[in-house]
C-alpha cells in the first residue's frame, strides 16, 4: 500500500503535468519576469541535425510547464524564507529593491560611446541647421540613486568605477550638446524622489525633472508656461515596482505611486500611433504600476492642448519619459512623444523633418547611454 | 537531454515509462525493444549528427564477441581493443596530440574538425568490458544484437555512467524482476539524485564557475580555496547526483547498478578516497587494467609502475588535457606513497588529522581537475598558499547568499542518510520529504536554467 501511494503519485504528477501544459494555451509573455515567452519551433531537419532543434523545444518546455507561475512564486517565498539578501537578481536592502550586478566589469565599451556621442552631435547639427532646440536629459536610474544602499560586499554599480558617467558628460560638453544632468537636483533627495520597488523615479522625481527641463528652456531656448498649481498626492492601491514583480510582488513594502491634480486643468485630445484614444494622462486600469503613467510604453503619443500661442516639442526616450510628460504637455501647444523601441515607421530625422517642432528632449537614463540600439539609435 | 531537465522529467520519462510498462511483464524482449529505442532517442536528442559512432561501436563490439567463439579469440580480443582504442583516440584525443606535437616539435599539422561525440568514453569502456567478459568467459557472447544495443545504450548510463560491466548486468537484461518495491525504490533515489544535482551542485558551481573564470592575479587566497571547497562540493553532489538519478531510473525498469559513490569526503586517506569515488571507473581499470598488468602481485618496481600506468590512464580517460594527465598521476603518486610509507603514519594519527590528510590532497586535486591549463593551476595553487589576510567580499557575498546551501553540502557529505534511514521517525517521514524535495527541485529548475553536468564532456 505504502510503495502504491508512492507510485501513484509520483506517476500521477509525471502524467499530469505534462497532460496540462499540452492542453493550456500557451501564454506569450511573463508578466513576472516581464519578457516574451518562447514559441513552440517549427519542425526543421536540418536544425535537428545541427542539434538546434531540441534546445528549442526544451526552452518552450520550460517557458510553458503547466503551474509555472505558481512555482516560481513558490521558489521566491522559499528564498525569501531563507532570508537570501540576492532573490531572482533582485537585492534586497532594507526597504530599497535593487538589481544585482555581479561582478563589475573593468571597463565600458568605449567604440559605443564614441558611436552614441557622434549619433548625439549629428543630431544636434541638424538642430540647429533646422531651428529646433536640443535638449539631452539625463536621468540617474533607480540603482544609482540609492547606490549606497548596496551591502559593502556587493557591487553597487555594473562598471568598477564611475569612468563611464563622467567621460560619457565630457564628451557631451566636448561636443557642444547642451544637457541637463538631473544627478544634480536629484540627488537632493533621492528618497523623495524615486521609488523604492521601481527602477523608476516617482511623481515627484519626474515633476522635478519637469521644473528643471522648464527652467532651462525659458532660460535658453524660449517662453513657456510652467506648471506649478498642482496637487501630488499618493494612490490608494498597492503598488507593484518593476523590482517587486520581479519578486511576485511578495515584498512587503510601503513604497507608493502618486498622481497629480491640477488646479485648473487644461483640455487636451490624445492620439496613440495614429488613432485617438481618450484625453487622460492616466491609465485608471493599471493604478498599481508605473504603467498608470502615460498608460505605459506607446510608440508615438501626440497630445494636442489647442493654445496656439505656445511652441510644440518632441520627446525621445524609454519609459522614463511616461511620467514626465503626464506634466511636460501642460506646457505646450503640442507635445509629441516616440519610443524607437516601438516606433518604426520614420527615423528621427524623417521625423524630425516632418514634423518641425520648437523643442526636441531627449531622455536618457544613466545606464542607457551607451545602449546604442532603441531609442539609443539616432540614425 | 540531461536526468535534470523539465523536458525529461514531465515528457521523455513519463511516455518511456508509459510505453514501457504497458508491455506485459512476460514479454521482456519487447519491454528492451521499447528501452532500446527510447535510449537510441535519447542519445540522438543530444548528438543528431554522431549516433552513427554509436552504432557502428555496438556492431563491431557484437561482430567481435560471435568471433571469439572461435580459436583465435586472443587475436580477435586484441584487434576489437585496438579498433575501440583508436576510435576514442582519433575522436577524444587526436586534436590534443596534433596540438601537442605541434607545439612540442614547432611542426603545423592541421587540426582535423573533429566533434568528441557524448559519452563516447563511457560507452567505449562498456564495449570493452564486453568483449573481455566474453574472451575470459566471465560472460556468454550475446547473441541477440538488441540485447547488446540495450546493454551498451541504456540511457541511464549512456552519458556519465556509472560503468556498467557487461557480467554485472548480463543475466538482468534477459532476466529481471519488476516489483513495486524496486519501482518505490527507484522513486526515492532519482528524487534523491535530482536533489542533490538542483539544490546543491548547481548552486555550487556557480560559486565555482565565476571563481575559476577569474584571472589568477585577481584572486585573493582566500578567495581562492573557497573557489577550490566549492567545486569539490559541486562535482561530489553534481556526480553522485546523476549517478544516482542513473541507478533510480534503472530500478524503475527492472534494472540493479551497482553503486558509483559511497561518501567519499568523509575517507581518512586517499587510497580510501578512491575505494568510494566513481567506483564503477575504478572497478574498470582494477578489472581490466592493474590486474592484467599483475597487479601487486609482483616486484616493487613492477607494482609502482601498474599503478602510474593505471593512475596515468584513469586521468587521461577524463579528457585530453595535460591537466587530467597531471591530476591521474598526482593520485598515482599519493597512492604510491601511502602503500610504501605513510600509511603506517596515518594509522597512528587521530582520526580527525586523517580526515583534514586526505580532504587537503582531495581539495588539491580538484584544482588540477577544474583548472583549464596546467598553468592556470600551478598559479591558482600559488594564490592559495600565499595565506595573503585580505577578506575578499565575494567570499562575504557567497556566505551571506550560499550559507544554508554550503552547511547542507558539507553535513550531508556524510553518511547522514544512512543514519536517519534507520530510524523509525524517517519511515514516516520519508515520503513527505521526498515529495517536497521533488516540488524544490522542479521550482529551481523554472527558476533557473543553468544546469550543466561535469561529467557529460567525458
Amino acid at each position: 500500500m505504502k510503495h502504491f501511494v508512492k507510485i501513484a503519485s509520483f506517476c500521477g504528477i509525471l502524467f499530469l503535468i505534462p497532460v496540462l501544459t499540452l492542453v493550456k494555451t500557451p501564454a506569450s509573455t511573463s508578466f513576472y519576469e516581464n519578457r516574451t515567452l518562447a514559441v513552440f519551433p517549427p519542425f526543421s531537419m536540418q536544425q535537428v541535425l545541427d542539434g538546434k532543434y531540441f534546445p528549442q523545444v526544451e526552452t518552450y518546455v520550460n517557458d510553458h510547464l503547466a503551474g509555472r507561475d505558481r512555482l516560481l512564486k513558490l521558489n521566491t517565498l522559499k528564498e525569501f524564507g531563507l532570508h537570501a539578501p540576492v532573490i531572482n537578481n533582485t537585492v534586497i536592502s532594507g526597504d530599497i529593491l535593487l538589481p544585482y550586478y555581479g561582478t563589475a566589469l573593468d571597463h565600458y565599451d568605449v567604440e559605443a560611446m564614441a558611436q552614441e556621442l557622434d549619433m548625439l552631435q549629428a543630431l544636434d547639427h541638424y538642430c540647429k541647421q533646422h531651428d529646433i532646440d536640443f535638449l539631452y536629459v539625463s536621468i540617474p536610474e533607480q540603482s544609482s540613486a540609492f547606490r549606497d544602499r548596496y551591502p559593502a560586499y556587493l557591487n553597487d554599480s555594473r562598471y568598477q568605477d564611475d569612468s563611464l558617467r563622467v567621460d560619457f558628460m565630457a564628451g557631451l560638453v566636448g561636443r557642444g550638446i547642451d544637457h541637463l544632468d538631473m544627478a544634480q537636483y536629484l540627488s537632493a533627495d533621492y528618497k523623495q524622489f524615486y521609488s523604492k520597488t521601481d527602477h523608476h523615479y516617482n511623481l515627484y522625481g519626474a515633476y522635478e525633472t519637469y521644473l528643471r527641463v522648464m527652467e532651462y528652456i525659458n532660460e535658453n531656448y524660449c517662453t513657456a508656461p510652467v506648471t506649478t498649481d498642482l496637487a501630488i498626492t499618493p494612490l490608494d492601491t498597492t503598488f507593484l515596482g518593476s523590482r517587486n514583480r520581479k519578486l511576485f510582488g511578495l515584498f512587503q513594502s510601503e513604497d507608493c505611486q502618486y498622481t497629480y491634480k491640477l488646479t485648473e486643468p487644461i483640455p487636451f485630445t490624445r492620439y496613440d500611433n495614429g488613432s485617438s484614444v481618450p484625453a487622460t494622462v492616466f491609465s485608471e486600469s493599471q493604478k498599481n504600476m508605473y504603467r498608470y503613467y502615460m498608460g505605459g510604453d506607446v510608440a508615438e503619443s501626440i497630445i494636442r492642448t489647442n493654445r496656439t500661442e505656445l511652441t510644440n516639442v518632441l520627446v525621445i526616450g524609454d519609459s522614463f519619459t511616461n511620467a514626465l510628460e503626464t506634466i511636460l504637455y501642460t506646457s505646450f501647444d503640442e507635445m509629441r512623444s516616440l519610443d524607437f523601441r516601438y516606433y518604426t515607421e520614420k527615423n528621427i530625422y524623417e521625423y524630425l523633418a516632418d514634423y518641425k517642432p520648437d523643442v526636441l528632449v531627449y531622455v536618457r537614463d544613466d545606464l542607457s547611454y551607451i545602449v546604442t540600439t532603441g531609442n539609443g539609435d539616432l540614425g | 537531454m540531461v536526468f535534470s531537465s523539465l523536458i525529461f522529467i514531465f515528457f521523455f520519462l513519463p511516455t518511456l515509462l508509459f510505453c514501457y510498462h504497458i508491455v506485459p511483464q512476460k514479454w521482456l524482449s519487447v519491454r528492451n525493444g521499447v528501452l532500446l529505442v527510447f535510449s537510441l532517442f535519447f542519445y540522438f536528442y543530444g548528438e543528431p549528427k554522431l549516433i552513427g559512432l554509436l552504432f557502428f561501436s555496438i556492431l563491431l563490439n557484437y561482430t567481435f564477441g560471435l568471433l571469439m567463439r572461435s580459436q583465435n579469440k586472443k587475436t580477435w580480443l586484441i584487434l576489437c581493443i585496438i579498433i575501440n582504442v583508436m576510435m576514442l583516440g582519433i575522436y577524444k584525443y587526436l586534436n590534443f596530440f596534433i596540438q601537442t606535437a605541434n607545439s612540442m616539435f614547432g611542426a603545423s599539422f592541421g587540426l582535423p574538425d573533429i566533434v568528441m561525440p557524448i559519452g563516447i568514453s563511457f560507452y567505449t569502456f562498456q564495449a570493452l568490458s564486453y568483449v573481455i567478459d566474453v574472451y575470459r568467459g566471465d560472460a556468454a557472447p550475446q547473441k541477440n544484437l538488441l540485447s547488446l544495443a540495450l546493454y551498451v545504450s541504456m540511457f541511464p548510463q549512456l552519458i556519465a555512467g556509472p560503468i556498467v560491466r557487461y557480467h554485472d548486468v548480463d543475466q538482468q537484461i534477459t532476466q529481471r524482476a519488476h516489483t513495486a518495491a524496486v519501482f518505490s525504490e527507484g522513486i526515492d533515489r532519482f528524487i534523491y539524485g535530482l536533489s542533490k544535482k538542483v539544490l546543491l551542485s548547481n548552486v555550487f558551481a556557480q560559486i565555482a564557475d565565476s571563481i575559476f573564470a577569474r584571472s589568477t592575479n585577481e584572486l585573493s587566497s582566500l578567495l581562492a580555496w573557497f573557489g577550490a571547497v566549492a567545486y569539490t562540493l559541486q562535482i561530489y553532489y553534481d556526480f553522485s547526483g546523476y549517478s544516482d538519478m542513473a541507478i533510480g531510473l534503472g530500478k524503475l525498469f527492472g534494472f540493479h547498478f551497482l553503486e558509483n559513490f559511497n561518501y567519499p569526503y568523509i575517507s581518512r586517506s586517499v587510497t580510501e578516497f578512491w575505494r568510494r569515488w566513481h567506483m564503477s571507473l575504478s572497478n574498470w581499470f582494477r578489472d581490466y587494467v592493474y590486474i592484467p598488468l599483475g597487479g601487486n602481485r609482483c616486484s616493487s618496481q613492477r607494482h609502482i609502475f601498474n599503478l602510474l600506468v593505471v593512475w596515468g590512464l584513469t586521468g587521461f580517460w577524463h579528457g585530453a588535457n595535460f591537466t587530467f594527465l597531471t591530476w591521474g598521476l598526482y593520485f598515482g603518486v599519493l597512492l604510491i606513497l601511502e602503500k610504501y610509507a605513510l600509511t603506517r603514519i596515518l594509522d597512528k594519527l587521530p582520526r580527525v588529522l586523517t580526515h583534514i590528510y586526505a580532504l587537503f590532497f582531495i581539495v588539491i586535486g580538484w584544482v588540477l581537475f577544474r583548472s583549464d591549463s596546467l598553468s592556470y593551476a600551478i598559479r591558482y595553487l600559488r594564490v592559495m598558499f600565499t595565506f595573503s589576510r585580505t577578506v575578499d567580499p565575494m567570499v562575504v557575498e557567497y556566505l551571506v547568499r550560499f550559507w544554508p546551501y554550503l552547511l547542507c553540502g558539507v553535513i550531508l557529505s556524510a553518511p547522514l542518510y544512512q543514519l536517519a534511514a534507520s530510524k523509525k521517525a524517517y519511515a514516516m517521514l520519508s515520503y513527505p520529504l521526498i515529495a517536497a524535495l521533488f516540488v524544490l527541485c522542479v521550482m529551481s529548475l523554472l527558476n533557473n536554467s543553468y544546469n550543466p553536468f561535469i561529467y557529460f564532456r567525458f
